[in-house]
């Protein structure tokens, strides 16, 4: 289960934080919020609005990482003898 | 019965074997595919192959340029990452102190930390602080994501790590510095190696902090990237492909280290 919850958190946060992929491959159809960031900060030079979505991914990140984090001891996961 | 149902699991295995290694696959084989073409378009099918752009690519001083900065920034980032993070391993996991829960946490966050929100971050602070983009920040920004990556990497072979050899060598007189370059290194060093690996390959292929933080260089994945947007030419995939070919030649190579000494080792 914590080999499960670690991976679930792997892909999740590199999928979150692909922004080339997602330009490329979602052909602006589909805006997702890492691209939304660098849109604030390139083009429409619109930095509090970049800023407060970054806090906003962050938190979303930080939370889970945090509470699945918190659940497992890393020594016995990590086979400590 | 039994029998047809087991044949029956193996053959549903081997198919879904096959799809996973095709699905995982099948991009770079198009873009070898993509780099071989004659055409100054991206076509598929190919009508006319060549490899013309294969030599395009390789007479560019351009080209040329942008895999030295990637190969410095990448050889940078494996030297600091693997020295910070040797250390950051026996903390993690071989010594016992107070507060090492805690650190272990700390240390494991900015794995988690969406990159290209980090590559942003560090852009803002190296404007505050005044520092000028160069492949230097850029170096950086990648130790930042990396160190603990490394870190995790390592600390994984110095959970195996037996203190008892330490003590045993303290015991027989051998000083700290001794004990370090006789004991610890060389019974580390498949994770050491591991570790630099995973260093070098991580900075190598990374795109989301270097597009932030190099400034007016440029690494490969962004000279990619920004290609891919505009002014698509074949000389792209042949530099994807360059790229990843020796990606994949380091990879097998350390691995084929790694066995050949592991085997040298055996045979003592």
């Amino acid at each position: 289960m914590p080999g499960i919850t670690i991976g679930f958190l792997l892909t999740f946060v590199l999928a979150v934080g692909a922004i080339a992929e997602a330009k490329v491959l979602g052909g602006q159809q589909v805006i997702p919020i890492s691209h939304d960031i660098e849109i604030a900060f390139t083009y429409a030079q619109n930095w509090p609005l970049g800023a407060a979505l970054s806090v906003l991914l962050m938190l979303v990140v930080g939370v889970l990482v945090i509470l699945a984090l918190r659940r497992f001891d890393l020594d016995k996961f990590l086979g400590r003898r | 019965m039994q029998d047809r149902q087991q044949r029956l699991r193996h053959a549903l295995i081997t198919v879904w074997t096959i799809a996973v290694i095709v699905f995982v696959y099948l991009p770079t084989i198009c873009i070898t595919l993509a780099s071989l073409t004659a055409s100054r378009y991206f076509q598929f099918p190919i009508s006319k192959w060549g490899l013309e752009w294969w030599h395009k690519t390789f007479s560019s001083i351009e080209i040329r340029q942008l895999l030295s900065t990637s190969i410095i920034i990448a050889l940078c980032v494996t030297v600091i990452a693997v020295a910070i993070a040797f250390f950051g391993a026996m903390a993690f996991a071989r010594y016992d102190w107070k507060g090492r829960s805690l650190y272990q946490k700390v240390i494991l966050l900015p794995i988690f930390f969406p990159q290209s929100v980090l590559g942003l971050a560090l852009l803002l602070w190296f404007n505050t602080l005044g520092l000028p983009l160069s492949w230097m920040t850029a170096v950086f920004a990648h130790l930042v994501w990396i160190v603990p990556v490394v870190t995790l990497v390592i600390s994984i072979q110095v959970y195996s790590f037996d203190p008892a050899l330490e003590e045993a060598a303290f015991d027989l007189g051998a000083s700290r510095w001794q004990v370090l370059r006789e004991v610890t290194l060389p019974v580390l060093f498949p994770g050491l190696f591991s570790g630099a690996l995973f260093a070098f390959l991580l900075s190598w292929g990374n795109f989301p902090l270097s597009l932030f933080t190099t400034g007016a260089d440029t690494t490969v994945p962004e000279y990619l990237y920004a290609k891919m947007v505009a002014g698509y030419t074949p000389g792209v995939p042949v530099l994807g492909t360059v790229s990843t070919v020796g990606a994949a030649i380091l990879l097998i190579g350390g691995y084929g280290l790694i066995l050949a000494t592991r085997r040298a080792k055996a045979a003592e």
